[in-house]
């Protein structure tokens, strides 16, 4: 079964590469503006041994590493302090419900404005977009923990903190998971997009203005490509990781579907 | 009673405001413009004009009415083409079998990222935008229609094959109205994304709209005006997300009742 | 109307079904009965051609079963996953008619009229999820009704309502089968059910599933839920169906009859 799904998958990637590439060659499309495909991948590989890329590539990484770091530390002790403090999300709520739907990206050039280094800027803008899933999972997750679990720990006498700690905690684990996971996602976007809208020496963003202004459409196809296969990666392996610490969650919610 | 229960729960905002107003007044930084400057130049930038139009000036209608028209119709072709590629490749584990992958890669693909290409390749801002704005938000509506297809409960396709509905009737009849649900949850979704690509889209290829209208206000210093900007823009997401969530509740009344019950 | 020969079934090396052979005469409501998980839905859903059997082979009017026929109806256990609940009660019933190339106006009145005939007229314009279990799978009965099929197959139609629901849907069932002359085969775990409701009661063996026993009910055309279940002959057959389902073999007495 996982085998020919596989295959299956690796038919449909090779029939889309073979189809771009027969539809290149029969020149409907003038491959000065959409490059062909063997040139695009061409160019995704030269990609790998330019020094250049290679440089704007880590420094994305970097932005992007150190972003969501500090967002997972921002973002989950006020999510579990806003879920088990439900006066205070109360309050709160009404801000988050209006600064939630600002679209991210809108900040970026008031951050322009507050950061002359590049990379705090992107960092900032980064903590600030990616805060909301997470935020938000963790209160949710906080407030749908069962209350006769809790309730049977109060039961023997344990105090409210070891009550948050050892029920509340593990079981909104597997939906903060979920939400830094997204949070992952959000934080390349946002990286990249004040990439290209603060400008700055480093990033792919940076990489691409310039590969478009030198009209390399095969350039930015394929950093295009090295960015989304990344992303593939990065969600995948975090998939493995839930997957992996919260067995137990899965076979739960499983049961109940 | 309704009154007294939106002020207890909203208290924090005009504290927040006042706060805001005074540490903004205190610290005279203009990147901070205090909130009545900013309310009072929104005034002045959007809602001065005459009565006949609802007092929206004309420098509104210039902001409000591309942006509007770029994020509705990107909105819309989107979840048109997502919705029935959607359907179509739900309803063949063969087809998605060899899509799969294509379609995870195409979601990882950062949209911002593509703005560049899609300019050089297309010259005009509009389509480049329009076609960042389908790219970006297509993958969510795609997913969830796909998902929600492929989980349509056998029971219910088992019944239509007991009582021989035709092809269409399955797909309209069963597969949608089932599918419906998940397809919205993609579109509410969607919609907030396509909000966040159409700033971009208009600040990167820009020619009028919101998003440039933020930029230029960045770029000349007038921080009322780009702070104005962040307002509405925020004031816009809210209100989109809660005419779609009423719409809704009114298509999908039959799930949350549904579920209510089981 | 219906006749089941040898029909065999497995999943992979997994035999369910081995070799069940079962005949229904027109008219007739036969039970079958056995224990659970011995394979009475795989044989409900070959002769409903859901599933294609292993081997074996399953005649309805003389025709071979070969893909779902078109006078056939199903009601399934769960009715909660077989109504639509985004349609009305009315439109659930109506729905299937279009097969029969009925105009809109001419599917709304069986529609109504079998709603009615379950005792539902009043509820023709609410959602599944607005009723009780027991008023949903009266729906779904009204809808099979309304087909007109020459076959009705019933996969525990009562297994998920309460006991009284459970009784008044039982007399339903008899009152609508007999009053269309519909063959019907009910597929039931409840011993008590198949004899109460059944012209003849089929009992299977443990998985893989044979016929242990094919019994007549000898207990006239009208059947009341107090006075019938008191009847010799119906504590006498339960008992024996009772036996049987839980392994034991035929006795004499009962075969004697026959």
């Amino acid at each position: 079964m996982e085998h020919a799904r596989v295959l299956r998958g690796a038919a449909g990637v090779a029939g889309f590469l073979a189809a771009a590439e027969i539809v290149g060659a029969t020149g409907l499309i003038d491959d000065r503006f959409l490059p062909r495909m063997s040139t695009i991948l061409r160019g995704a590989a030269e990609l790998l041994v330019d020094q250049e890329f290679l440089a704007d590539a880590r420094a994305s990484l970097a932005a992007w590493g150190l972003g969501l770091l500090l967002t997972v530390a921002v973002a989950v002790p006020a999510g579990l302090a806003l879920g088990a403090l439900p006066p205070v999300e109360r309050a709160v709520r009404p801000l988050i419900e209006f600064l939630r739907p600002i679209p991210s990206v809108a900040i970026v050039p008031l951050a322009i404005l507050l950061f002359s280094d590049n990379l705090h800027l992107r960092v900032a803008v980064v903590v600030y977009a990616a805060s909301w899933p997470i935020v938000i999972n963790t209160i949710y997750a906080l407030r749908d923990v069962d209350p006769l679990a809790k309730e049977t720990l109060r039961s023997f006498g344990f105090g409210p903190v070891s009550v948050l700690l050892r029920v509340a905690l593990p079981s909104a684990a597997p939906f903060i998971a979920t939400g830094i996971r997204v949070a992952a996602g959000t934080a390349i976007i946002l990286v990249i997009s004040a990439e290209l809208l603060a400008g700055g020496a480093e990033g792919v963003g940076i990489y691409i203005t310039e590969a478009a202004s030198g009209n390399r459409m095969d350039l930015m196809l394929g950093a295009a490509l090295w960015a989304g296969l990344f992303g593939v990666l990065s969600n995948t392996a975090l998939v493995a990781v839930e997957r992996r610490l919260f067995r137990w969650h899965d076979v739960r919610t499983g049961a109940a579907r | 009673m309704n009154v007294i229960r939106a002020v207890g729960r909203l208290w924090l905002v005009p504290v927040t405001l006042v706060a805001w107003e005074i540490a903004t007044r205190a610290a005279e930084q203009p990147f901070f413009p205090p909130p009545s400057a900013t309310l009072a130049r929104m005034g002045e930038m959007w809602l001065s004009g005459p009565p006949a139009h609802l007092l929206l000036t004309e420098q509104a209608m210039d902001d409000f009415g591309p942006s509007l028209a770029r994020l509705f119709a990107g909105w819309t072709l989107a979840a048109v083409l997502g919705v029935v590629a959607g359907i179509a490749i739900g309803c063949s584990p063969r087809l998605s079998g060899y899509l799969d992958p294509l379609i995870h890669l195409g979601r990882a693909v950062p949209p911002p990222l593509l703005v560049p290409f899609f300019l050089a390749l297309l010259k005009l801002s509009t389509p480049a935008q329009l076609t960042t704005i389908v790219f970006g938000i297509i993958w969510p509506i795609l997913l969830n229609t796909i998902d929600g297809t492929r989980t349509v409960d056998r029971q219910h396709l088992e019944t239509a094959r007991i009582f021989g509905f035709s092809t269409a009737q399955r797909l309209t009849r069963v597969i949608v109205p089932a599918a419906m649900p998940k397809i919205f949850a993609g579109l509410r979704l969607a919609l907030s994304l396509a909000l966040i690509l159409l700033i971009i889209a208009e600040i990167l290829a820009g020619s009028g709209g919101l998003g440039y209208r933020l930029l230029s206000a960045q770029r000349s210093y007038l921080y009322p005006d780009m702070w104005g900007c962040l307002v509405v823009l925020g004031l816009l997401g809210y209100l989109l997300n809660s005419a779609f969530l009423l719409l809704e509740r009114r298509v999908l009344a039959w799930h949350r009742n549904a579920r209510q019950t089981t | 109307m219906l006749e089941i020969t040898d029909l065999v079934h497995s999943y992979g090396t997994h035999r369910v079904l081995d070799g069940v052979s079962i005949r229904a005469a027109e008219g007739e409501l036969v039970c079958v009965v056995g224990p659970s998980g011995c394979g009475k839905s795989t044989l409900l859903r070959s002769v409903a051609g859901l599933i294609r059997p292993t081997g074996g082979r399953v005649l309805i009017g003389g025709r071979p079963v070969d893909r779902i026929p078109d006078n056939l109806a199903v009601v399934f256990q769960d009715y909660s996953r077989s109504l639509y609940p985004w349609m009305t009660a009315a439109n659930n019933v109506a729905l299937p008619l279009r097969r029969r190339g009925q105009d809109r106006r001419r599917r709304r009145e069986a529609a109504m009229a079998a709603l009615d005939q379950v005792g539902l007229a009043d509820a023709a314009e609410k959602y599944p999820w607005e009723m009780s279990g027991g008023m949903q799978q009266r729906v779904s009965i009204a809808r099979a009704l309304a087909y007109r099929p020459s076959l009705l197959l019933m996969d525990e139609p009562f297994g998920s309502v309460d006991a009284q629901t459970r009784e008044d849907l039982e007399d339903l069932v008899l009152r609508v089968c007999a009053h269309h002359g519909m063959t019907t085969l009910l597929i039931t775990h409840d011993i008590d059910e198949s004899v109460y409701v059944g012209d003849r009661v089929i009992v299977l063996t443990r998985s893989p599933a044979r016929v242990a026993a094919d019994l007549p009910v000898d207990l006239g055309e009208s059947r009341d839920q107090i006075a019938t279940r008191q009847l010799d002959a119906f504590v006498r057959l339960r008992a024996e169906v009772g036996r049987l389902v839980r392994g034991g073999s035929p006795t004499s007495t009962v075969l004697e009859k026959h």
